[in-house]
């Protein structure tokens, strides 16, 4: 069974017209991994195997920051799960977590990735997420999707 | 300290306040530092500042650029050698 996804959650999916073993080929290899995962951001070290260690960052302010943490779950064709905190200082006291999920539906799979455990972090993070949430325009996604399946 | 604090609020009770503080606490947004007897408490704003200051919309986007990364990788070579 895999790790359950809390209330505060952000959710993005996709589906791709591809068996799930053919997906989950895409995540067996660091190398893989790091040429989809972290677009804008940097991915550094994806070790594909439960207790692995992942660590990405992103520039904010123009500072580097680092943030990742161990895999949780790392389950062939089903699903991959990791600890996701910020590097100390500024870390937060729980960390948050990452679930990408595949999951097959007709021909195809579907690739869920959740952000998710915000609400581990206090009143303040369910204000805030709902601006992540806002900010984020589905007909973007739409239209894109449109043009790549022409 | 929790008693000035919750003299502050009109219907709040000091327990309840001293309760809300502790949560603060375990998340990072309030810090306490004791001074004799009491407990004085101050914010920290770095958790909060993250929130807020917009990493939260870099990663959105960087959650979906992903995920069509993913499909255009699978879907030009379906089959792997």
């Amino acid at each position: 069974m895999g790790l359950v996804i809390g209330l505060l959650n952000v959710r993005r999916s996709i589906l791709i017209q591809a068996t799930s073993e053919r997906v989950w080929e895409e995540f067996e290899s660091f190398e893989r991994i790091g040429a989809w995962l972290g677009r804008g951001h940097t991915l550094h070290v994806f070790e594909p195997r439960r207790g692995g260690e992942v660590d990405m960052s992103v520039e904010i302010d123009g500072e580097r920051r680092h943030y990742g943490g161990p895999v949780l779950i790392y389950e062939r064709e089903r699903e991959v799960s990791f600890e996701s905190n910020w590097e100390p200082p500024h870390a937060w006291p729980v960390p948050t977590l990452w679930t990408i999920r595949l999951t097959p539906l007709y021909d195809a799979t579907l690739v869920e990735l959740f952000h998710h455990g915000f609400e581990r972090l206090g009143a303040a993070a369910a204000d805030n997420l709902q601006g992540y949430e806002d900010g984020w325009d589905v007909k973007h996604l739409k239209a894109l999707r449109s043009i790549v399946e022409r | 300290m929790a008693g000035e604090i919750a003299a502050s609020f009109a219907s709040a009770s000091r327990p309840g306040i001293s309760r809300h503080l502790r949560v603060l606490k375990e998340c990072g947004v309030v810090r306490a530092e004791r001074e004799g007897k009491a407990q004085i408490y101050s914010l920290s704003p770095a958790p909060l500042n993250q929130i807020r200051d917009g990493w939260l919309a870099s990663f959105g986007s960087m959650q979906v650029d992903s995920l069509k990364a993913l499909r255009k990788r699978v879907e030009a070579r379906k089959r792997r050698s």
